[in-house]
């Protein structure tokens, strides 16, 4: 007995090609650990609440005790004549980033400043303890 | 002359593919809105130009942050473990306390949020934090010569 083959042509599609492509760099971008905040490692903290921003600068605190402002080197200076350019204090709000290993007296130069220039909402940038992974 | 247009149904593959790409687009920016969003500590400091509010000592509890690592809960040393514990029994008693942590300079940042953390699952709401900043005492190395 003779048996007859058919065999149909399959087309292939670029399109569903670019969509799994599109799919997996999703998948990448989320299981990658992004940290936009350069060697700061930040605090653990459990009852973290998430914040809207109308209009934010960011003001980070290394371990050593340097500031940073929008990610630019600065020192408690240059901040203060920084703060001192901002059109509305009173809605601006200032993340805060410090490290965990930082004295406490190097977060609290940074808040004693901003107090001083009239920006008073401040956002303690922390991070979720995972796994019980505190302190 | 006749033309022989043939039709194709390529305009209905073109339309699938769009919608699988914005759907794809819609999912992204949903994942990512969120991915985006920071978390942390609310803070509303206080008016420069602001009187302090003056409080009883009956009206707060005071915690002491010591360099060493010691804490002190109203004159008493404490672990951090306990905190809470001591915290919730402080609040059943009178709910409108406020804690005053007292914090040296030398202490690590991550320490002073680990406490606010351990007053706050006891029930603690109001929080004052006060930066002790002692200079050190100069200490003279080695013997004077005259």
């Amino acid at each position: 007995m003779k048996i007859k083959l058919y065999y149909r042509k399959r087309n292939f599609s670029p399109v569903a090609m670019a969509d799994i492509a599109f799919l997996l760099l999703i998948f990448l971008i989320l299981t990658t650990n992004v940290n936009n905040n350069g060697n700061i490692k930040l605090p653990f903290f459990k009852y973290s609440q998430k914040v809207s921003y109308p209009e934010k600068i960011v003001v980070a605190v290394k371990e050593n005790g340097s500031i940073m402002v929008d990610n630019k080197p600065s020192g408690l200076q240059s901040l203060s004549s920084f703060l001192d350019s901002l059109p509305d204090k009173k809605n601006t709000i200032v993340r805060l980033i410090a490290d965990r290993s930082t004295d406490y007296s190097n977060v609290d130069k940074v808040l004693s400043l901003l107090k001083d220039k009239d920006v008073l909402k401040i956002v303690l940038v922390t991070e979720e303890p995972v796994n019980g992974k505190t302190r | 002359m006749h033309l022989n247009i043939k039709s194709t149904d390529r305009k209905v593959e073109i339309a699938g593919s769009m919608t699988d790409i914005s759907f794809l687009l819609i999912i992204f920016f949903i994942v990512a809105a969120v991915f985006f969003a920071d978390k942390g500590l609310f803070l509303i400091l206080p008016k420069k130009n602001e009187k302090p509010l003056q409080l009883k000592p009956d009206e707060v509890i005071e915690i002491k942050l010591g360099r060493t690592g010691l804490t002190l809960l109203d004159g008493r040393k404490v672990s951090l473990s306990l905190l809470e514990k001591t915290v919730k029994q402080r609040l059943s008693v009178n709910p409108g306390l406020v804690v005053v942590l007292e914090v040296n300079g030398g202490v690590k940042y991550q320490r002073v949020l680990s406490v606010i953390e351990e007053a706050k699952k006891g029930g603690a709401k109001k929080f004052s934090i006060i930066s002790v900043m002692k200079k050190p005492v100069p200490v003279e190395v080695g013997d004077k010569k005259k």
